[in-house]
C-alpha cells in the first residue's frame, strides 16, 4: 500500500499518484486534480508564490475551470449590464461574492492578481464577508474577464445586486455620519466658548469680549443647526403631517427653541444662550442613531450568499444547420419552449417539463420536500431545484412572473402589506412626554404672563431647553445599536428596524421543518448488515465505493467521520440513478438500487430479506452477488434543534412546525423535538393563512426558515428568521439572518431581544426621572445654563452605559 | 486679550477646513470598512512578480 500523499494546493489526498505534478520553486509537487493544477501554475506565473508560503489552511478544491468560465461568459451579456454593473465616473463597478476562500492569504492572492490584471482600477476585497467591489475601465477589460481571472487561481466568482432598500440605507448612513462629524467638530469649538462663560464668575470679560464671543459660539452653532440636524426636522415634519407625535416633534422642538431663544438674546446682548445644550443634543443624537444603522448596515452585508443564488447562466440546446450545439446564454434570456441541458450538480434555471434523460432533483428548497424526488421525461421541475444525478434535458414552460418563484414572489408583496404594525418600544412615551412638555410650557407661559409678562417668554424657553429629551431620545437607539453589535458578534445578524423588539413580543414560534430543524441534506440514518459483515464493514465497503462520485449519497458517505477507508479497487462503473460496480480486493462489488443490483446481477438479490424501512432513501450493497448490506439515508435533525424549542418552551413560547413535507416525515421531527403542533404538506399559501389566522387570533408570531416556499409566510410573519445558507427569497424577507449553520442563534436572539427592551424601559424611566426633577427647577429659574448642560450630557451617558451592558448569551 | 479678535477667526476658519476633510473622507468611503486598511500595513507586501527575462 502506498502512502496517500497530500495535494500541494486543496490538501486532499492525491489518488493517481504524481499524475498532475507541477514545478514550484525548483520543487515538484503532486496536485490531485487537473483544477488544483492549473490553479497553482496560474497563481505560480504571476510570481504570486509567495500565497504558498504565507496561507494557514490549504486552498479549497476549485470547481470545473472550463464550465465555470463558459457560465462566466454571460457576465458580458447587455441584459445583465443593468443588473449587476452600475456606471461610475471613470469606468464600471460592480459587487462580487468570492467564493472558495479559506484564509486571509487567499484575499491578498485575490487583490495581487486582480491589481495585476490590466484594465482593473481597484479591487478591494473583505476576507470576513467575502465581499469584493471591484471597478474597471470597461474599454479594457470586462466582468467576464474579471471573473475567468478570478476562476483561473481556483476561486468562484459571482456578481450580486445589493438590494434598492438596502443600499438607499447604507447611504443614510453615510449621511448620518457626515451630519454626525460636523456637530462634533463645531460643536467642540462651541463647548470651548461655553466652559469660559461657566467660569466667569466674576465677570471678568470685558463687555466687547462677552459680545463677540457670543457671536462666534452663533456663527458656529449655525452649521450644526441648519445642516446636522435637518434628519430632525424633516422627520418632525412628516409625523406631524400624519398627526403623529414621534420622538423627534419634541426634538425638533428643542433645538429650535433653544437656537432661536439663544440667537434672540445674542442680538439682543443679554440673556442666556444655549448653543453649547444644541450642539452636544445633535451631536449625542446622531452618533447614537448613525450607530443603530450602522449596524444593520453591516449586518446587511452578509445578506447575499453564494449558495443561495439563482443562477445567472442557462445551457441552451440550439439548432443550426440540423446540428445541435450547446450554448450558454443569461437565463433572463431563455423563453418558453426554449430547451436547456442541465447537467449534474446543477441547479436548474427555468421551470419546465423533462423531455430527455432520468435522474433526480432536490426541490427541498422550494417545497420542503427532504428527499430528492426521481425524474424521467415527462416530469415537471421547478427553477431553483437541483438536479443530483444525471444530465436532463428540459423544455422551458414559464418564466419570469408566470414561474412558480415568480408567483411566490408576488405572494411574498401581499403578504409583506398585510403585515402587523407595531409600535417601537418608547414611542408611547415619546407621545406622553411631547404633550406633557407642551402643556407645561403652555401653563408656564400663561402664569408668567399674568404674574409677569415681561419674563414670560424667557421662562418659557428655559422650559422647553431644559426639557430637551436628549436622553429620553437615545434611550432606544443606543440600546438597539449595542443589541445588534452583541449578536452580530455571536454569528446574528440583525437586518430590520425594530426586529428585536417585536421578537421580544412573540409568543408563538413557527419552524419550517427541512432545512431548519433538519441539515436539509441527506445523511446516514441507519445500516443494516447481512451474513457475517458486520456494520461497520459494510459502512467502509460504501465509501470506499462512493470515493470519486458526486451523487448525493456518495456525499453523505464521504462526509462520515474517521479516515477513508484503502483496498484495491479496480474497474469502476457507476450508471446514473443506478448505482455503482466496482471489483474490491478482486471481489465483484455492487453498490446501488434495488434495481440496479437485479439488473446487475440477473435476479432480484434482495428479495426474502427482512428489513426496517423507516421511509428514507436506501442503497443496497453486495458482494459476489450476495447482498450484505442496507444503508438508509435521510434528511437528519439538527444536533441542537430539539435544545433549542426546549429552551424555547421554558421560556413560555408555543412552538409549532409548518412544512410542505408528507406529514409521516413531519410527526417524527416534532415529536424529537419536543413541538406543540405540527403540520404536514402546507403550500406556501396555506403557512401564510395559517399565520393570518392565528395572527388575527391575537398571537405574535416569529417564523424561522430557509426555503424559497417559506418566503411568503415569513414576510407575513410579524418577525422573521432565516437560517445560514438559506434560499436568496428567504434571506430578502428574514428581520433576522443566522450566520452559523446552527440553531443556537435563535436562542441568541429571544435572550438579547428580552435584555434589549429591559435596558430600553430603564433607560426611558431614568430619562424621565431626570425631567421630572430638572424642569420644576427650571421653571423655578433656580438652574443655571452649566448644570443643565452639564446634567443632560450626564443623563445621556448613563443611558449609553447601561446600553453597552448588552452582552451575547454565553454560547 | 484682544488677541482673541484674531485667534478665534483663524480657528473658525482652520475648523471649516477640518470639517471639509473629514466630509471628503466620508464621500470617499473612507469609514465603510474600518479594519481592513488597519491590517493592510501589517501585510508583508514585498512578494513582486520576478524578473522573467
Amino acid at each position: 500500500m502506498k502512502a496517500v500523499q497530500a495535494c500541494f494546493h486543496c490538501g486532499e489526498p492525491v489518488l493517481f499518484g504524481a499524475a498532475f505534478g507541477l514545478c514550484i520553486d525548483g520543487v515538484e509537487r503532486a496536485m490531485c486534480c487537473i483544477g488544483c493544477r492549473a490553479a497553482a501554475a496560474a497563481i505560480v506565473d504571476f510570481g504570486l508564490g509567495e500565497y504558498y508560503r504565507v496561507r494557514e489552511v490549504p486552498a479549497s478544491r476549485p470547481v470545473d475551470a472550463d464550465r465555470a468560465a463558459a457560465v462566466y461568459a454571460v457576465y458580458d451579456d447587455s441584459l445583465l449590464l443593468d443588473r449587476y454593473i452600475e456606471a461610475v465616473d471613470d469606468g464600471f463597478r460592480s459587487s462580487l461574492i468570492v467564493g472558495g476562500m479559506t484564509c486571509a492569504a487567499c484575499a491578498w492572492l485575490l487583490e495581487q492578481r486582480l491589481a495585476r490584471t490590466p484594465g482593473v482600477q481597484e479591487f478591494a476585497i473583505n476576507f470576513a464577508t467575502r465581499r469584493a467591489e471591484v471597478r474597471w475601465d470597461a474599454a479594457r477589460t470586462g466582468l467576464a474577464t474579471i471573473c475567468r481571472t478570478i476562476g483561473e487561481i481556483g476561486f468562484e466568482a459571482r456578481p450580486y445586486t445589493v438590494d434598492a432598500g438596502r443600499a438607499a440605507e447604507a447611504a443614510e448612513a453615510r449621511g448620518l455620519l457626515a451630519r454626525f462629524g460636523v456637530a462634533a467638530i463645531f460643536g467642540m469649538q462651541v463647548m470651548m466658548i461655553a466652559i469660559a462663560f461657566y467660569v466667569d464668575d466674576a465677570d471678568a470679560f470685558e463687555a466687547s469680549q462677552w459680545h463677540f464671543l457670543r457671536w462666534v459660539s452663533l456663527v458656529l452653532t449655525l452649521p450644526v443647526v441648519v445642516y446636522s440636524a435637518t434628519p430632525f426636522f424633516r422627520a418632525a415634519r412628516t409625523a406631524l403631517r400624519a398627526r403623529e407625535l414621534t420622538m423627534d416633534v419634541p426634538v425638533s422642538l428643542a433645538i429650535v427653541a433653544a437656537f432661536a431663544g439663544s440667537v434672540w438674546h445674542t442680538v439682543l446682548g443679554t440673556g442666556e444662550i444655549w448653543f453649547d445644550s444644541v450642539v452636544m443634543f445633535v451631536a449625542f443624537l446622531l452618533a447614537s442613531r448613525w450607530l443603530e444603522l450602522r449596524a444593520r448596515v453591516m449586518a446587511a452585508t452578509r445578506l447575499e450568499s453564494l449558495a443561495s443564488l439563482m443562477p445567472d447562466a442557462a445551457c441552451r440546446i440550439v439548432h443550426s444547420d440540423g446540428v445541435e450545439r450547446h450554448e450558454q446564454v443569461p437565463a433572463l434570456r431563455l423563453t418558453e419552449n426554449d430547451e436547456i441541458w442541465v447537467r449534474a450538480g446543477e441547479v436548474i434555471a427555468a421551470d419546465g417539463m423533462v423531455v430527455a434523460g432520468t435522474s433526480s432533483v432536490d426541490e427541498s428548497i422550494l417545497t420542503g420536500e427532504a428527499l430528492p424526488q426521481l425524474c424521467a421525461p415527462g416530469a415537471r421541475v421547478l427553477a431553483g431545484s437541483v438536479n443530483l444525478e444525471a444530465p436532463l434535458r428540459i423544455k422551458v414552460s414559464a418564466v419570469g412572473r408566470r414561474s412558480f418563484a415568480g408567483h411566490l414572489a408576488e405572494l411574498v408583496q401581499h403578504a409583506a402589506q398585510a403585515r402587523p404594525a407595531h409600535d417601537e418600544v418608547g414611542a408611547r412615551v415619546a407621545r406622553v412626554f411631547v404633550a406633557a412638555i407642551l402643556a407645561v410650557a403652555g401653563v408656564t407661559a400663561m402664569g408668567w404672563s399674568l404674574y409677569e409678562p415681561s419674563r414670560a417668554w424667557e421662562t418659557t424657553l428655559a422650559v422647553l431647553v431644559v426639557s430637551c429629551p436628549c436622553a429620553l431620545a437615545i434611550a432606544r437607539p443606543a440600546a438597539v445599536a449595542a443589541a445588534h453589535a452583541a449578536l452580530l458578534a455571536s454569528g446574528v445578524a440583525v437586518l430590520a428596524q425594530g426586529a428585536l423588539e417585536r421578537l421580544a413580543r412573540v409568543g408563538e414560534v413557527l419552524f419550517d421543518k427541512t432545512g431548519t430543524l433538519t441539515h436539509g441534506r441527506l445523511a446516514l440514518a441507519r445500516v443494516e448488515s447481512f451474513g457475517a459483515a458486520g456494520v461497520e464493514s459494510v459502512i467502509a465497503l460504501a465509501r470506499l465505493l462512493a470515493e470519486g462520485s458526486e451523487h448525493p449519497l456518495a456525499r453523505a458517505l464521504r462526509a462520515l467521520p474517521g479516515p477513508a477507508p484503502v483496498a484495491r479497487i479496480e474497474d469502476s462503473a457507476a450508471r446514473a440513478g443506478g448505482g455503482i460496480r466496482a471489483l474490491v480486493d478482486g471481489r465483484p462489488t455492487l453498490f446501488g438500487s434495488r434495481r440496479y443490483l437485479a439488473d446487475c446481477a440477473g435476479r432480484d438479490l434482495c428479495a426474502g430479506l427482512a428489513v426496517d424501512d423507516s421511509g428514507g432513501k436506501e442503497a443496497w450493497l453486495a458482494v459476489d452477488d450476495v447482498v450484505v448490506g442496507r444503508l438508509e439515508f435521510n434528511d437528519v435533525l439538527r444536533d441542537e434543534a430539539a435544545e433549542v424549542v426546549a429552551a424555547l418552551r421554558a421560556n413560555g413560547l408555543r412552538c409549532a412546525i409548518l412544512s410542505g413535507d408528507r406529514a409521516s416525515a413531519v410527526d417524527p421531527v416534532a415529536v424529537a423535538c419536543g413541538l406543540d403542533d405540527a403540520h404536514a404538506q402546507q403550500t406556501p399559501t396555506d403557512k401564510l393563512a395559517y399565520v393570518a389566522a392565528r395572527q388575527t387570533a391575537g398571537a405574535t408570531i416569529a417564523m424561522i426558515g430557509d426555503g424559497i416556499n417559506d418566503s411568503a409566510v415569513m414576510a407575513g410573519a410579524d418577525v422573521s428568521i432565516a437560517v445560514a445558507d438559506a434560499s436568496a427569497p428567504a434571506r430578502q424577507q428574514a428581520d433576522i439572518l443566522l450566520l452559523t449553520p446552527s440553531l443556537g442563534g435563535v436562542t441568541a436572539a429571544f435572550t438579547v431581544a428580552r435584555q434589549l427592551v429591559r435596558i430600553i424601559r430603564q433607560n426611558l424611566a431614568w430619562a424621565i426621572a431626570y425631567n421630572v426633577i430638572a424642569v420644576p427647577l427650571a421653571v423655578s429659574g433656580l438652574l443655571a445654563p452649566w448644570s443643565a448642560a452639564l446634567g443632560m450630557s450626564l443623563s445621556s451617558l448613563i443611558v449609553v452605559a447601561n446600553a453597552l451592558r448588552i452582552r451575547p448569551p454565553a454560547p | 486679550m484682544e488677541i482673541i479678535y484674531l485667534l478665534i477667526p483663524i480657528s473658525v476658519i482652520l475648523v471649516g477646513a477640518i470639517v471639509w476633510g473629514f466630509l471628503w473622507a466620508v464621500r470617499r468611503g473612507q469609514f465603510e470598512d474600518l479594519e481592513r486598511h488597519g491590517r493592510d500595513i501589517l501585510r508583508d507586501d514585498d512578494a513582486r512578480p520576478p524578473d522573467n527575462d
